[in-house]
């Protein structure tokens, strides 16, 4: 309260005392009282302005504690409200990993991959550069479920799995195609570099350790590569790569057959 | 007391309150265009029922994600509680999580960690 408008200070304590922004003011009875007896009580001035001090400041350390009080409810309630909005993009963040990637290799699946391709293949067109596609076959994978379980056939698939997509390269895209079937895009790259790429791909599923599952034991993968032709429509360029692939099943198997 | 029952939107939970049964249930997201509003007779049904009944209440909660204002409001009804059980009162909650997302307990606790009334927080199937 701005004491600076009233002429003496016996006026201020008595503003003070009507105001009724301070009616819950614990201090109240006692300066009301003493304001009252002033003269009975022969109470000094001094001592009464004391109190009226301390009754302001009261006041204001009560509005402090309420300022504190919901200051600090609102940060809870913010902090549990961030905790709600990060468990939600946590969620979206699994739902879209459960759309676009195969749950048992982890590797992008069709959904994911096709878009890439349309989009490489529209590049492709239009820079004139080259874009390869190769698809990949297990060889004789149906075995090693008969032999040993599908449980370890999951184990195998999945090693080799990570053995391409190692040897992936960093702007290539490779996706499980089907059961155990691969595909690798490389993306921008003549046939050339992509044979290299391929046989070293078909070498690291060769040289998969398979120990721990049985002695003698080793995998292999067929490959079919090729590469795009001017004005094709992609799903063109797929079945091509699908027909070399069949010719390195028909030759031998563990091969990469290429149709340019 | 009237029976409370609010059926269940895309953004709003479902919301039965049973006087006879000294039950309030919960279910479902909570994400109200105005929570303040949605709220409104749930807060005003705990208030009368604390205020002109003295039996016990329970609160049963199956909530999954709660938006910044509704969680405003859950802690004004645990306030409620929590004066009520200062006051006494047999009051309780049950906040029942999907084992299958453990993060919602962390969040339960942050609730429950201003309440001294009964707070129970189970996994349910």
């Amino acid at each position: 309260m701005d004491t600076s408008k009233f002429d003496n200070q016996h006026e201020w304590i008595k503003a003070l005392i009507d105001d009724p922004a301070y009616g819950d003011n614990p201090l109240k009875p006692a300066l009301v009282q003493l304001f009252q007896n002033e003269k009975k009580s022969r109470i000094k001035l001094d001592r009464l302005m004391s109190l009226a001090d301390a009754f302001g400041h009261l006041h204001i350390e009560t509005l402090i504690a309420d300022y504190e009080r919901l200051a600090k409810r609102l940060e809870k309630i913010t902090r549990i409200s961030d905790r709600y909005q990060k468990n939600m993009m946590d969620l979206n963040q699994q739902l879209q990993q459960a759309a676009f990637y195969d749950p048992l290799t982890k590797l992008p699946n069709r959904r994911f991959f096709l878009p890439k391709l349309k989009e490489e293949n529209s590049r492709s067109q239009h820079e004139g550069s080259p874009f390869c596609l190769a698809m990949l076959d297990i060889d004789f994978f149906k075995r090693f479920n008969d032999d040993f379980g599908h449980e370890v056939g999951d184990v195998i698939l999945c090693r080799i799995a990570k053995a391409i997509s190692v040897n992936t390269r960093e702007n290539d895209h490779c996706a499980r195609w089907g059961g155990e079937e691969f595909i690798l895009l490389l993306r921008n790259t003549p046939v050339l570099i992509a044979t290299g790429v391929m046989e070293r791909i078909r070498k690291a599923v060769n040289s998969i350790d398979l120990s721990d599952i049985g002695e003698g034991i080793s995998s292999s993968t067929s490959i079919g590569l090729t590469v795009c032709r001017v004005g094709e429509n992609y799903n063109d360029t797929i079945k091509r790569a699908d027909t070399a692939l069949l010719q390195a099943k028909r030759t031998g198997r563990n091969r990469v057959e290429i149709i340019e | 007391m009237n029976l409370l029952s609010i059926e269940a939107t895309g953004t709003t939970p479902k919301i039965l309150c049973d006087a006879d049964q000294g039950l309030i249930s919960m279910e479902g997201d909570s994400y109200p265009e105005n929570s303040f509003e949605f709220f409104k007779d749930l807060l005003t049904w705990v208030e009368e029922y604390l205020e002109t009944l003295s039996t016990p209440l329970k609160l049963e909660l199956r909530l999954i994600y709660l938006n910044t204002s509704s969680v405003k409001i859950l802690m004004d009804i645990f306030d409620l509680l929590e004066e009520a059980h200062i006051k006494e009162r047999d009051v309780q909650v049950i906040w029942f999580y999907d084992i299958r997302n453990e993060r919602v307990v962390e969040l339960a606790e942050e609730f429950k960690e201003d309440c001294t009334f009964p707070f129970l927080i189970i996994a349910a199937d």
